[in-house]
């Protein structure tokens, strides 16, 4: 089924630099001014902490080792008497506009898709590089970009307003913590909660903890029933393990797609014939299980589904199974 | 995992000479075992220790599968149960009015005779439910 | 094996709420094999099982499914694979609140899991409704050892809570019964 793109005409980048010499550095700043407008990417310049990229200098020193364990996208900058650095993105030095324009449109690709993980998710690389906003709410977004460890300080306190209250979230522990009333309206309603941001304030005392999973289950119902952005929607997606619903609704449907999506990779379209699930339900339902790290990415799987697959009540206990679920008041 | 027998230790010694008494006046036993009604060894013959604990454990799931079947099929309470094949026995039957209830599981090879073998466990139980009774 | 029948195995220690489950969706009343409990340190319980549970579910326009009890203690294991027998599946009671959880997780998982052939269905009794902690440790444990069956907190005395765990494994049941087993 085709997804509607919506694209921008213009998204905006920084580019942070890590131990590269001034010469080097100021060198860059000009190529970025001459390159305005040539890429589909507005990059500007910023300090490391800000920047969505970085270039870094191969050499091997405090700062740098720093900063590669930030894990930023970085472009390694070396010389031509060094060793080639084995990393995906590289730019030797002395580097013309054009190099760099190359490298920093092809960095651009892969965080369209976000997070730092682009070593093992070729499925995340394939989405084009359009709007990430209109698909999930800015909550959903801040919180991709927390659990990713795209913050500023991985062992601090964020936090997200709403109506209802306040809701805070550690992604070292990646627990949530809030009051039981604003958990109790997360789960019965929709509460539109802002956008996560650092702060400084400790967890009060009067708060209860909730686990990752719970938070993007109750959430995602409102604020990420489109296939989130950075993930592909052509892939093929398959759990980890079944998640933790706690108490938190969980009707045949959901259960279902956990004993299919546990089983094997399978793509959405298969996933859709066989459980007959909404497309709203099954994206929502990859959303919560993605954010929550229980999903794991491949290429399309070429292997078709088995051709009883789709056909309900065969098997050995098929037409067993379903007289059960009415026999028991279960869900047809 | 060990229990504490639901017998004290002089009583212990009295069943444990019950046992005995019955294996040198019947021919063909090669085990008996007093079991609790839910599958500990209370006391037995001199067989290996392992040996003795699963037959209580069986012989008292038996003997309860027995009960199941007989409250099914509307006969009055299961007294005993038997187990035969060509190489031989393996009877369970309940030592009555005892608390905590117990029962005796009696293995005989093909030496035996069934009805003698029988006779001598009911005998048996019958001197242990007047022996142990409180 | 008929063809108009299949067969749900209820596990777990003693004291779990094996009984309690099958009780509540047998059609019938269920068979029991029920004894006097002498072991009162392992569970405080007047009776336990010695041999099985058995209850039955009748299924409208013929065939139906037999539900089976295992006896919770270790020295009635000879039980298990007896009752285990072609089971279409099997679902693991456990009490969260007992010391020795870790040990019975251990032991009724990998007596029944058949590296992941068995559908299988974890229900961890007696836990606070907030309480993820215990659910989460559980799942982690089991996921170092590649196990990964669902695992629910539930109270087997509400009726619904027995219909969740029955449904999980039913949607195991059918997803197998796709051949959608190997990737």
């Amino acid at each position: 089924m085709p997804i509607s793109w919506i694209v921008e005409t213009m998204r905006k980048q920084r580019l942070g630099f890590v131990g590269l010499g001034d010469d080097t550095a100021s060198a860059c700043l000009s190529m970025l001014k001459i390159m305005d407008g040539r890429s589909e990417v507005d990059w500007s310049h910023s300090d490391p902490d800000s920047a969505d990229v970085l270039m870094i200098s191969c050499d091997q020193t405090d700062e740098t080792q720093r900063w590669e364990r930030s894990g930023k996208p970085r472009i390694v900058v070396y010389h031509g008497n060094q060793q080639k650095p084995a990393s995906p993105f590289i730019l030797q030095h002395p580097f013309r506009v054009m190099q760099l324009l190359s490298v920093l449109d092809e960095v651009a690709g892969t965080l369209s898709s976000g997070g730092t993980s682009l070593s093992h998710s070729p499925a995340q690389v394939a989405a084009p590089s359009t709007s990430v906003s209109n698909n999930v709410s800015p909550f959903w977004l801040s919180l991709h970009e927390a659990v990713n460890g795209n913050v500023t300080d991985p062992a601090g306190l964020l936090v997200s307003s709403s109506s209802h209250g306040v809701l805070y979230f550690k992604p070292a522990s990646q627990r949530f913590y809030a009051s039981k009333a604003l958990f109790r309206q997360l789960a019965a309603g929709s509460v539109e909660l802002g956008p996560l941001k650092s702060t400084a304030e400790a967890v009060p005392e009067e708060t209860v903890a909730c686990p990752l999973f719970s938070l993007c289950w109750m959430v995602s119902r409102y604020g990420a029933t489109h296939l989130a952005p950075w993930m592909n929607p052509e892939g093929a997606f398959h759990l980890k393990r079944w998640p933790s619903f706690g108490t938190l609704e969980k009707s045949r449907t959901h259960l279902s797609l956990c004993a299919l999506m546990t089983k094997r990779p399978l793509t959405r379209e298969q996933i859709q014939q066989v459980s007959h699930c909404s497309e709203e339900e099954l994206d929502r339902f990859i959303n919560a299980c993605e954010m929550s790290d229980l999903m794991v990415f491949e290429e399309a799987v070429q292997v078709p589904l088995p051709e009883a697959a789709a056909e309900e009540g065969k098997g050995r206990f098929g037409g067993l199974i379903k007289g059960l679920r009415s026999r028991l008041g279960l869900s047809a | 995992m060990k229990v504490a027998s639901p017998l004290g230790k002089t009583e212990t010694a009295v069943a444990q000479k019950e046992l005995e008494n019955f294996q040198e006046n019947t021919k063909g036993v090669t085990s008996a075992v007093l079991l609790s009604a839910d599958g500990f060894e209370v006391a037995s013959l001199q067989v290996n220790k392992d040996s003795a604990s699963r037959l209580a454990a069986m012989g008292s799931s038996l003997a309860a599968i027995s009960s199941a079947i007989a409250k099914e099929a509307g006969i009055s309470e299961c007294s005993r149960l038997i187990v035969e094949s060509d190489e031989g026995v393996v009877a369970v039957m309940k030592v009555p009015n005892l608390k905590p209830p117990l029962a005796l599981a009696v293995v005989a090879n093909d030496a035996s005779l069934l009805g003698q073998l029988l006779w001598g466990a009911k005998n048996c139980c019958a001197s242990l439910e007047e022996k142990l009774k409180k | 094996m008929t063809n108009d029948e299949f067969k749900i195995l209820f596990t777990g220690p003693m004291g779990a709420g094996k009984t309690t489950a099958i009780t509540a969706l047998s059609d019938q009343e269920c068979v029991s094999t029920d004894v006097v409990n002498t072991d009162i340190d392992q569970c405080d319980k007047e009776m336990t099982t010695a041999a099985l549970d058995y209850g039955f579910i009748d299924i409208p326009g013929g065939g139906g499914v037999r539900l089976y009890g295992t006896p919770g203690q270790e020295r009635f294991r000879f039980m298990w694979p007896i009752l285990a027998n072609n089971a279409a599946g099997v679902i693991v009671l456990l009490n969260g609140e007992h010391p020795d959880l870790d040990s019975h997780l251990s032991v009724f998982v990998d007596a029944f899991w058949e590296q992941g052939a068995m559908p299988m269905v974890i229900g961890v009794g007696r836990l606070a409704s907030e309480d993820f902690e215990i659910i989460e440790r559980i799942t982690d444990t089991l996921l170092e050892r590649h196990i990964s069956p669902p695992i629910f907190s539930v109270d087997v005395r509400e009726k619904d809570d027995v219909l969740l765990l029955v449904e999980a494994l039913l949607c195991q049941i059918e997803v197998n019964e796709m051949g959608m087993m190997q990737a």
